[in-house]
């Protein structure tokens, strides 16, 4: 399998099959953030529309500082912000996934074996949905980016535009919130006390 | 939260980031820590949960489908890559499914489009209407556009009586029929006149003229289906010209106002619009016009309905129905109801109408505050507070820094009110503007809206501070500071907890506390020394002040102890009478007014010693 950067160097030269390469092999984790941040897949599908056709107009720009999937999430990021803020769609942040949007076999969501668990275990999920969709922007963008896409913290720091501390700190904010809201854990005290 | 030293490993621990040694030095404390294993217990559900959610991936059809949707808006001109515009589309949805019903027929809709051919091919049966019946079995595959015909001056004088007939006939079963049927039908049933090369559009065209004013009718919804079916093109020489005649006849007026709404042209629009002149169909039309929400014809319909509001009872509840029924679509019909509320409009409606086309209502509203027409730019600001979106305060800003609608821009902001227009606000204040009014008026608005804005709703607003920059941060803090009642101490205990607060927005929430807007808390005051001592030895600029403000507090409360314990966390070693002389200079400066000058001369003081 070609690397993204050679791969990106073809697309940057008008290799139209070398950049589908590139969007299939990112479309779907790009999809999963847009659908994170903006909550409801209708505009997720537009954004990654938008993404992928910025990145084409912009491939001459991609200096291959980062990885292709880096460059691409960051401008799926500054799309989602755009529309977040114009649209201010947290509101209307949709509490399931299409029914076509199957979940990944491997992932815990699927270990539920009996009904009634499942059914715990989906009213769990709404709860982490929702809760995610009330965290600010750059919390909810460094959690999904950090823990849930599996990104090593310079990959989140440099797709958000900011630093490794900072990002730490976002994700170690999320976190607290979360775990705060979702009731998992004891009391809490001052965060300033405890910053990591 | 685990109050164990080793709780801030903990964070690093669950996110693998933790060095090995230091993993299992933790891991082996975790042996004699409740909190913290409790703690880990918590942060491993979290994980759970988020590992939980469901990570999609597209199925094939999905993949393939968002793929090309790509690759279109890549290869598509410049502008054009758009995304669907779902509102217009879901208002024509009626129209496409007639068009869908008559696309369903694929083979006709196709040859619809195509040349005539000198031998026709052999029907294709799934190309056949049900309800055509046996004409349908007859039905060549070749008609043209329907306007496409060569004219035939052999039984023309016939043509005129059979399309009517076929129309009568259509018109009996079309209450049940959909408009895609009703032209399906009608395609299938004048195929055979079609044949004979002859001229049906300019005989369907002379119909809407014929006295049987139902059979007008009929032939117009013909029209209109056909229109937006893309069976008849919308600049067919003198269609408009034809409709527009017959509008003026009363028993078949509204057919005509529909097929032109249908066709949808600038062209139609005039029409619809002269036609307003037309006493009986003045109400039509208006709602005509307020539906379509054009920008062309708003100002036609602006005048229409502020003659109204100015008239008789009876015209003002006119204005007020075809005002429930105006579409927000461009800047232009936003400009409609600000024009409206000035002459008069009831204010219940202009918010109803924005509530209802929030959707759209709302980007349009952000758009004409950033946007560069001053008029449009106005009647936003007029609008904005209405709206009901608390998310254009940061729109309203920008007009107000951008384009120096402060005055404007504060009346807007004091309206909206609540946090996300004190953040918004803040952002105003410590902008670098280009008029001292303009920053004064940042200055009055965030105050006033900061005293409208309750305790809680502040104290949150500092607890969202990431989202802000460090100088709106500051803003709130000079507010923190302040802030007296029962207001104060929440909003100065979210500045000083919060995480990503900075050294100086601390600092500063100290001072207010060393200033006695609290009660004093000597353990508090020195817990939060002791935490932040190794930050204050790194950042002595931004934490000085902060340093030297518990130090007087604990010093004028004769808390020797926690001083000494205090000054040895800063590294500092003092002779009593040195901290006495310190603590005297710094309390001068905290009493004197300027906050900016005292946190700059206390780190001075610091740094220079006694």
């Amino acid at each position: 399998m070609e690397d993204d950067r050679a791969l990106a160097e073809a697309a940057s030269r008008g290799d139209r099959v070398a950049f589908d390469q590139l969007v299939d092999r990112y479309l779907d984790r790009t999809l999963r953030i847009c659908v994170r941040l903006l909550g409801n897949y209708e505009d997720a599908e537009d954004a990654v529309q938008e993404t992928f056709a910025r990145a084409w107009s912009r491939l001459k720009s991609f200096a291959g500082r980062s990885t292709f999937g880096t460059w691409v999430t960051t401008i799926a990021l500054r799309h989602c912000t755009d529309v977040d803020r114009a649209r201010k769609s947290r509101r209307r942040h949709v509490r399931e996934l299409p029914a076509d949007f199957d979940a990944d076999r491997d992932g815990a969501a699927s270990r539920a074996a009996t009904p009634p668990r499942a059914v715990e275990q989906r009213e769990l999920l709404l709860q982490v949905e929702g809760a995610l969709a009330r965290l600010p922007t750059r919390l909810r963008t460094a959690l999904t980016l950090r823990t849930i896409e599996g990104l090593e913290y310079e990959e989140v720091a440099r797709t958000m535009g900011t630093s490794i501390r900072s990002a730490r700190l976002y994700v170690w904010e999320a976190r607290q919130r979360l775990t705060r809201e979702l009731e998992l854990g004891p009391a809490t005290r001052p965060a300033s006390e405890e910053r990591p | 939260m685990s109050r164990c030293r080793h709780a801030r490993d903990l964070h690093d621990y669950v996110d693998r980031e933790l060095p090995l040694d230091a993993a299992l030095a933790f891991e082996a404390h975790l042996d004699s820590c409740a909190s913290c294993r409790a703690e880990l217990a918590a942060a491993r559900a979290l994980d759970d949960a988020l590992l939980a959610l469901p990570r999609p991936r597209l199925a094939t059809a999905d993949r393939q489908r968002l793929r090309a949707a790509i690759a279109t808006r890549i290869d598509a001109p410049t502008g054009s890559a758009r995304p669907i515009d779902r509102p217009s589309l879901r208002r024509l949805a009626p129209l496409a499914a007639a068009a869908a019903a008559l696309a369903a027929g694929v083979t006709l809709f196709v040859l619809l489009r195509a040349p005539p051919r000198a031998n026709p091919p052999t029907p294709t049966p799934s190309a056949t209407p049900n309800s055509a019946g046996s004409q349908a079995a007859t039905a060549p595959a070749t008609p043209a556009s329907l306007f496409a015909v060569a004219p035939n001056d052999a039984g023309r004088a016939d043509v005129h009586s059979e399309v009517a007939a076929i129309l009568r006939q259509l018109a009996k079963g079309h209450a049940a029929a959909e408009g895609g049927e009703l032209l399906t039908n009608f395609l299938v049933a004048i195929e055979p006149l079609r044949q004979r090369g002859l001229p049906i559009a300019s005989t369907l065209l002379a119909l809407l003229h014929d006295e049987d004013g139902e059979l007008a009718t009929t032939g117009a919804q013909l029209l209109a289906t056909a229109v937006v079916a893309g069976t008849v093109r919308r600049d067919e020489p003198g269609l408009i010209a034809t409709l527009d005649r017959a509008l003026r006849r009363a028993d078949r007026a509204t057919a005509m106002l529909h097929a032109l709404e249908a066709i949808g042209t600038r062209g139609a629009y005039e029409a619809i619009v002269n036609a307003a002149a037309i006493p009986n169909l003045r109400e039509p039309v208006l709602f005509a016009l307020a539906g379509a929400g054009r920008a062309d014809t708003r100002e036609a319909l602006q005048r229409c309905l502020i003659e109204l509001l100015r008239g008789r009872p009876t015209d003002v509840a006119l204005a007020e129905r075809v005002v429930a029924r105006l579409a927000i679509r461009n800047v232009e019909s936003l400009q409609l109801l600000a024009a409206l509320a000035r002459a008069g409009l009831t204010p219940a409606l202009v918010d109803e109408r924005l509530e209802r086309t929030a959707a759209t209502a709302r980007p349009l509203l952000a758009a004409a505050l950033r946007g560069d027409d001053p008029a449009a730019r106005r009647d936003a600001l007029s609008l904005a507070p209405r709206a009901g979106d608390p998310t254009l305060a940061d729109a309203i800003v920008d007009a107000a820094i951008a384009y120096e609608e402060g005055a404007a821009a504060l009346a807007a902001l004091r309206a909206l009110g609540g946090t996300p227009a004190l953040l918004a606000v803040a952002r105003w204040k410590s902008a670098s503007v280009p008029t001292k009014s303009l920053s004064q008026l940042g200055e009055e608005c965030f105050a006033a809206i900061a005293a409208a804005t309750p305790p809680a709703d502040l104290a949150q607003a500092v607890a969202d501070v990431g989202g802000m920059t460090p100088r709106i941060a500051l803003a709130f803090a000079d507010l923190a500071i302040t802030a007296g009642g029962a207001g104060g101490p929440p909003l100065r205990a979210a500045l000083l907890d919060h995480p990503l607060s900075t050294g100086e927005l601390r600092a500063r929430a100290a001072l207010a506390i060393a200033r006695g807007h609290e009660p004093f808390a000597p353990e508090r005051a020195l817990a939060l020394l002791t935490a932040l001592a190794p930050e204050l030895v790194d950042d002595a600029n931004a934490d000085g002040g902060l340093a030297g403000a518990l130090l007087v507090l604990l010093y004028e409360h004769g808390r020797e102890a926690e001083l000494t314990r205090g000054l040895a966390a800063l590294g500092w070693t003092k002779s009593r009478a040195q901290v006495a002389r310190l603590a005297a200079a710094a309390r001068r400066i905290l009493d004197e007014r300027s906050l900016d000058r005292s946190v700059e001369r206390l780190d001075t003081l610091l740094a220079l010693g006694p």
